[in-house]
């Protein structure tokens, strides 16, 4: 699958993930920026909370990286995140989760 | 991109009034409604809606007739009295608790996402704007708010715009909280009455909750010049930066009843003095 393809694959799945808060869509939203596939299946992405202080980043961040490892061909997902009080720590969990087999 | 969050404390002390004469000020901005429960900010700027949407949150119970065996039980457990003896739900009372859900020996009970209210995106006079409108009785004041904020930055960064300007909530709730956290700066307008310096103080004692750096501004300040000394005591004391006074003018009541701003109508007393407040805000907020 090529990487243009996948990316497209990556914004329709974030598409479907859901703000608790209001009721939109992380992508109409503006909460992810600057998607890159490579064409070994590894995908990284800028997660951006609507807040510094978001009550609901880490768990947001969380669905978001299950999100896009379960499309098929997604070897591996890497997320950084800015406009956050705590991004280094959110950063280093996101990193230190496996991805599900 | 800078955003200026303006609330009051009390309502009614000019909020909306100053936010509006900004927005004609500044050059280059973001407008968002964030006072839902009861915006007006549209009234001065004249808004054309180019999308509008609705806001749905929470839930309501809804009970199916077919299924329910008109037991009672969710009567009796309803602590809102939400439901009628012919087992109707009125959603204006239902606060979507869900005991019902549990206690129906039926399963006849389900819950379906409620119509809160409306937000829209429009071009104003002066610029782009994000607004709402919470529909009477409803909740969620404070997730819409959420929303408005959100959809004013995403207009923001699509169009570059540098500012955004956000007309906030009166009192300290959820609605504030919603409007004010991480925003760059909170400016409190204030009336020299002691109802007006008590909820000032409350809602400074929020901003610096969350570590926001606030200024403060009393309108109509010659009405009661001694609150207005107390006023500004305390924003000395609370590190917060006194931005100025607007003295009472009818100029300001002359433009309302045009629906425009009074630093549009001429040089009076009250356009003076926010003209110099802006020309004070302006260089930190859009450098």
């Amino acid at each position: 699958m090529g990487a243009e393809r996948m990316k497209m694959l990556v914004e329709e799945a974030l598409a479907g993930v859901i703000d608790p808060e209001t009721g939109l869509s992380i992508m109409r939203m503006d909460l992810i920026h600057n998607i890159e596939v490579r064409a070994d299946g590894s995908v990284s992405l800028v997660f951006h909370p609507s807040s510094p202080v978001c009550p609901i980043a880490y768990s947001l961040a969380n669905f978001i990286k299950k999100t896009v490892e379960n499309i098929k061909g997604v070897s591996s997902v890497k997320i950084s995140v800015d406009n956050f009080e705590r991004a280094a720590h959110l950063e280093s969990l996101l990193k230190a989760s496996p991805k599900a087999p | 991109m800078k955003e200026l969050v303006i609330i009051s404390g009390k309502g009614g002390t000019g909020k909306t009034s100053l936010t509006a004469c900004f927005a004609f000020l500044a050059k280059d901005k973001v407008m968002a409604d964030c006072d839902v429960d009861a915006s007006d900010l549209h009234i001065l700027v004249h808004p054309k809606t180019l999308q509008e949407e609705e806001f749905r949150a929470g839930a309501k119970a809804a009970i199916d007739l077919q299924m329910c065996s008109q037991c009672g039980t969710c009567r009796e457990s309803c602590r809102f009295d939400a439901i009628s003896e012919q087992f109707m739900v009125n959603p204006r009372v239902c606060e979507g608790c869900g005991v019902c859900l549990h206690v129906c020996p039926e399963g006849a009970v389900s819950f379906k996402e409620a119509l809160n209210g409306h937000w829209f995106v429009s071009d104003t006079r002066f610029g782009p704007m994000i607004h709402a409108a919470l529909l009477p009785g409803e909740e969620n004041s404070g997730k819409l708010v959420a929303l408005v904020r959100n959809q004013a930055k995403v207009v923001a960064r699509k169009q570059g715009k540098p500012l955004m300007l956000v007309d906030g909530a009166p009192g300290v709730g959820c609605p504030v909280i919603s409007s004010i956290t991480g925003a760059d700066h909170v400016l409190i307008v204030t009336e020299p009455t002691h109802s007006g310096l008590h909820d000032m103080k409350r809602a400074m004692q929020l901003a610096r909750g969350f570590r926001i750096p606030v200024s403060v501004v009393t309108n109509k300040h010659d009405l009661n010049p001694e609150v207005t000394e107390q006023i500004e005591a305390y924003s000395g004391n609370s590190q917060a930066t006194i931005l100025g006074r607007i003295p009472h003018d009818p100029q300001v009541i002359r433009s309302m009843v045009q629906r425009r701003c009074v630093v549009e109508d001429g040089d009076s007393p009250a356009s003076r003095a926010i003209r110099d407040v802006w020309a004070k805000f302006e260089p930190a907020l859009c450098s």
